[in-house]
């Protein structure tokens, strides 16, 4: 029977690394069948092999609560299994012992290694008791103490080498084993059981195999009538099955489904949704609790004095700013209590973004390393194992392609136009961002201008005057808030930039777009409020109850702009998305199904939001409208998605763009809030209407609390306010943005470094070891005349060289170090070619 | 459903049930599922095998270009046979329960094409080929492509990746554990 050999450090994150120092070798064919082992690399010609045993760390993690159970349950008497014993002698030499149980006949033998690290680590182990545990598991012993007469020595030595792992023997539980297992209690049974079984899972062996460590284990429990595996239904289930469904997985399942059909990239895009509607669900509570409720509680839901508006009686009820009054219920102030709650609303906002752009953040950093795995990692992890339609396969086929040969491209560098052609593109380019210009500033004038607009009622039919007069300016925006980025995106296709400088070029004008377009809607509605309130001033002989409250209308207008939004989107969806699939579906080929384009919907939804916060102020219950808006939208696109979409063309990395859409939406807050904050402190509130009719200013309900305060905290307040602290706070606010942005800095600079000499020094150790192995193996081939089944590297940090005479000596005049030799098979073991190829690839 | 049941004892089911990610409902889906690919055979015998090229017609894995990698690597015969445990086997593999270690295994095992363990240039050109199709990358392209792999990620110089490497390569990719998975 071939001998076998080698070992593991099992220091799983980061394997290279620790196996440098375990290189062993083995010059005799290796058995397939040995369990998780891996051949990690040759020496020489000769395969060494590792065993990274997927058992022991993961025991060291639960070391406390295996400690008392294996040792118990397992741990009192050895087994007998062939073992040999590893120990560092006296002067750091390695030593084998074979232990005197091994018989020739029981399968595969010898073994061994260590170095020196791993001292600390089998200590623990030894300590614990993980022996019977992978005992079980692999029926494989991994030992530590040595015969019994050295036992006590090797165990207090300093250096107690590690463990050793065998490949399969025949593993007969004996009867010492079966009583201590008999001297478990149930819940340790319990729990040793559920701890073996989700190790045994998680083992590359076959069913048949794993059945018969499963049988080894618990038949003899069964046998003694203690049904252990009935015992605890729950425990079984284990850490993956933990399926409990909180309100923060909410659609979890869909979200699954979706990720299977599109990858992980449109999920993205149902993730933040998901974030969004959390948020709206907040501000919904925190706004109903606090302004709507106490104004149904005093019993003031509509205001009498207001026309109708665009909503009809709608525009007078609390959906609206005009119907909240300046009561006050049981010293609970309303207007006060609006006024904060509206200040709360955003600042929650706010720190729900920042919160959950800190978490991802946290998250994407642990997985940050991607730039130096950047093919490897696209080659083995991009094939998608769930796309099972024809197409998908297809258009995933194409889409590796593609970006494998971008990659390539980028990697080579070799695009080298003709200087003729680089002043064309550039002339391109230049005409083009031009033309972006002239399309920003054109639907800007358009929105200020029908804004402004008395259409002239005569030339349009009188059905359509209605809506017309009510939904021009918000169908305006909503319109062009299709068409623009369209138009965009069919120009940058004419730029020729590399398709992902083209994807955020879009994406960066689309959004400026948005910006844009909400600023001016925003301006021309101020300037029709600024022609509402002159005209109540004007036209103060008006009866009272004919004026209407600005407030009012820019809420109806915000407010017809979402409800508008929000169905042309799904119109645009039907007509384009879904009509074509059914095309399709019809059996015409002519049309193709769309693709999901996230950054687009990712837009739409950031602008919603901005809606939303536009409008919360004047119509609080706006943002009940965008969570029911945001619930339907899930649904529509998660259906549309899957009868209609086919996932992106091109590969995005999921895991980075999520901070991105966050990041955007929080400048869309900071845009959103701006206006809004103009009007409350600048602007002067209704008289008619809203909490603050009495109020030439709106904070003032603010400020007048605070005349109220003791005064020298009104000074505090009014120092505050003063340019001599806000100045120098800005100054202070500067510098510490530009000391973090330096600290950042370096420390991006010293990961670099660090990652640099990681790389160096794994090369540098490799070579190394080779340098050692193959010094330390030709002498004593040469000396013995037999192959040396193994040969142990001591890791001394002080290079190899200062090793070798000290273990050459050792092997060659004592038998110290026992190598397993296998008499009858002598011509089997293949002796080592130390031809010079080694020398020549690895040195 | 309730045929199928009785194709088990309890006792198999509580078996396959520990050692898979399935549960017990999920075990007997799979079963059904693997049942109607070949009826004939497995009427009168559960442990019977379906061949490979059965297995490959599959609605799920049909499609993909590691398909006989697949059934190759799970047959317990290692001719791409299989019988019901090994079919369980790769389900329970590719479920969305199984942690990224087991997925990581068999994901080497499946590139690994000459079955040498270690992934040569060799099964590099393989896996590119057939995730980007038969002769689509050109010669330079290929090698270039091949070249920059083992830069990044061949940590010992020996031109192929052992499992460690590999593991190691995976390990960077947060996105692996999604990608490699079959839904039933």
């Amino acid at each position: 029977m071939p001998v076998v050999l080698f070992i593991a450090s099992s220091e799983k994150r980061h394997p290279p690394a620790r196996l440098h120092q375990c290189d062993l070798k083995c010059p005799h064919p290796i058995p397939r069948d040995i369990v998780g082992s891996r051949r990690y690399g040759s020496v020489e010609g000769v395969p060494v092999y590792t065993h990274m045993p997927r058992v022991i760390p993961s025991l060291i993690q639960r070391k406390k609560k295996t400690e008392k159970i294996s040792e118990r349950a397992l741990g009192l008497p050895a087994p007998h299994i062939p073992s040999v014993s590893v120990r560092e002698g006296a002067a750091g030499t390695p030593e084998v012992t074979p232990d005197p149980h091994e018989t020739a006949d029981k399968g595969i033998r010898v073994v061994g290694s260590v170095n020196s690290n791993t001292g600390s680590r089998a200590r623990a182990q030894a300590k614990m008791g993980a022996r019977p545990l992978s005992a079980a598991m692999w029926e494989v012993s991994e030992y530590i103490r040595g015969p019994p007469d050295q036992q006590t020595t090797t165990r207090r030595g300093s250096e107690v080498g590690g463990w050793i792992e065998f490949g399969p023997v025949n593993f007969e539980p004996d009867h010492d084993t079966q009583l201590a297992s008999g001297s478990l209690t149930r819940s340790e049974r319990v729990r040793f059981r559920s701890k073996v079984l989700g190790c045994l899972r998680e083992q590359p062996l076959s069913m048949v195999e794993k059945k018969r460590v499963l049988r080894l284990e618990f038949g003899r429990w069964e046998a003694r009538g203690l049904d252990a595996r009935r015992l605890d239904h729950s425990a079984s289930e284990g850490p993956h099955r933990q399926h409990t469904v909180v309100i923060w997985r909410l659609w979890e399942g869909s979200l699954k489904k979706l990720a299977a059909y599109f990858g992980s990239h449109v999920a993205s895009y149902f993730t933040f949704l998901r974030i969004l509607t959390y948020l709206n669900v907040c501000l919904v509570t925190v706004l109903f609790c606090f302004t709507a409720l106490p104004q149904i509680v005093a019993g003031d839901i509509t205001n009498e004095n207001g026309t109708a508006g665009s909503f009809g009686e709608l525009s007078n009820t609390i959906m609206f700013y005009g119907a909240y009054t300046d009561s006050t219920l049981g010293g609970y102030k309303l207007a006060l209590a609006y006024f904060l709650t509206w200040f709360s609303a955003n600042v929650l906002s706010f720190i729900i973004i920042v919160v959950s752009m800190q978490y991802r953040y946290r998250r994407s950093k642990l997985a940050a390393d991607d730039i130096e795995y950047s093919f490897a990692g696209r080659l083995f992890c991009n094939w998608d194992y769930s796309v099972t339609s024809k197409e998908g396969v297809v258009d995933l086929v194409k889409a590796i392609q593609t970006d494998l040969k971008e990659n390539i491209r980028e990697a080579i560098s070799v695009r080298q136009d003709g200087a003729w052609n680089r002043i064309a593109l550039w002339l391109k380019r230049i005409v083009i961002n031009i033309l972006v210009l002239a399309c920003l500033a054109g639907s800007g004038y358009l929105i200020y201008f029908v804004a402004d607009l008395e259409i002239e009622t005569e030339f349009t039919p009188d059905f359509l005057n209605v809506p017309l007069e009510k939904y021009r300016l918000s169908s305006v925006v909503a319109g062009l808030k299709i068409v623009v980025p369209f138009v965009f995106s069919l120009l940058v296709r004419l730029e020729g930039w590399h398709p992902r400088v083209e994807v955020k070029l879009t994406l960066a004008r689309t959004t400026l777009f948005y910006f844009a377009s909400l600023i001016v809607f925003v301006t021309s509605l101020y300037d029709a409020t600024q022609q509402n309130i002159t005209q109540n001033i004007t036209e103060s002989g008006i009866p009272r109850n004919e004026t209407r409250c600005w407030e009012n209308e820019v809420g109806e207008e915000v407010f017809k702009l979402v409800i508008l939004d929000f169905g042309l989107t799904i119109l645009v969806s039907l007509v384009f998305v879904v009509a074509p699939a059914i095309v399709i579906r019809l059996g015409s080929c002519k049309v193709e199904y769309s693709e999901f384009s996230v950054p687009t919907y990712v837009l739409d939804l950031i602008y919603g939001q901005g809606m939303v916060w536009l409008g919360i102020y004047f119509s609080p219950f706006l943002a009940l409208v965008a969570t029911v808006k945001l619930v339907v939208l899930f649904y529509f696109r998660y259906v549309t998605a899957i009868f209609a979409n086919v996932p992106p063309r091109r590969l995005f990395r999921a895991s980075r763009s999520g901070n991105f859409y966050l990041f955007l939406l929080l400048i869309m807050l900071f845009l959103c809030t701006f206006p809004v904050a103009y009007a409350v402190i600048v602007l002067k509130p209704s008289a008619v209407c809203g909490p603050f009719r009495d109020r030439d200013h709106v904070y003032e309900v603010f400020t007048g609390e605070i005349g109220s305060l003791p005064t020298w905290l009104e000074d505090v307040f009014n120092t505050i306010g003063t340019s001599a602290v806000i100045i120098p706070v800005m100054v202070l606010l500067v510098l510490v943005v530009l000391f973090y942005r330096a600290k950042a800095k370096s420390y991006r600079a010293l990961n670099a470094d660090l990652r640099d000499k990681i790389t160096f020094e794994r090369k540098v150790e490799k070579r190394k070891v080779f340098a050692d192995a193959l010094a330390m193996s030709r002498p004593t081939a040469d000396v013995k005349g037999i192959p040396p089944v193994l040969h142990m590297k001591r890791n001394t940090p002080s290079a190899g060289a200062a090793n070798i005479p000290d273990c050459v000596k050792d092997k060659s005049n004592t038998d110290k170090f026992k190598v397993e030799r296998d008499g009858n098979d002598a011509d089997k073991c293949v002796s080592v070619r130390r031809t010079s190829r080694a020398s020549q690839t690895d040195i | 459903m309730g045929g199928s049941q009785s194709r088990f004892t309890e006792q198999e089911l509580e078996d396959y049930q520990e050692l898979t990610y399935f549960t017990k409902k999920e075990i007997l889906h799979v079963w059904k599922r693997f049942q109607q690919l070949d009826p004939d055979a497995l009427s009168a015998d559960n442990n019977a095998k379906i061949t490979a090229e059965k297995i490959m017609d599959l609605p799920e894995l049909k499609v993909n270009p590691f398909k006989d990698r697949i059934c190759k690597v799970f047959s317990s015969s290692g001719d791409g046979n299989m019988s019901f445990e090994d079919f369980l086997d790769m389900m329970s593999v590719f479920s969305d329960n199984a942690p990224k270690n087991v997925k990581v295994e068999y994901a080497f095992r499946i590139y690994d094409f000459d079955e040498d363990d270690t992934i040569s240039s060799g099964d590099l050109k393989r896996v590119v080929d057939r995730l980007t199709g038969e002769k689509n990358l050109s010669d330079e392209d290929m090698q270039q492509l091949i070249d920059n792999i083992f830069e990044e990620a061949d940590l010992d110089d020996d031109d192929s990746l052992s499992f460690a490497e590999f593991e190691h390569v995976i390990s960077k990719a947060p996105d692996f554990v999604n990608s490699f998975r079959i839904r039933l």
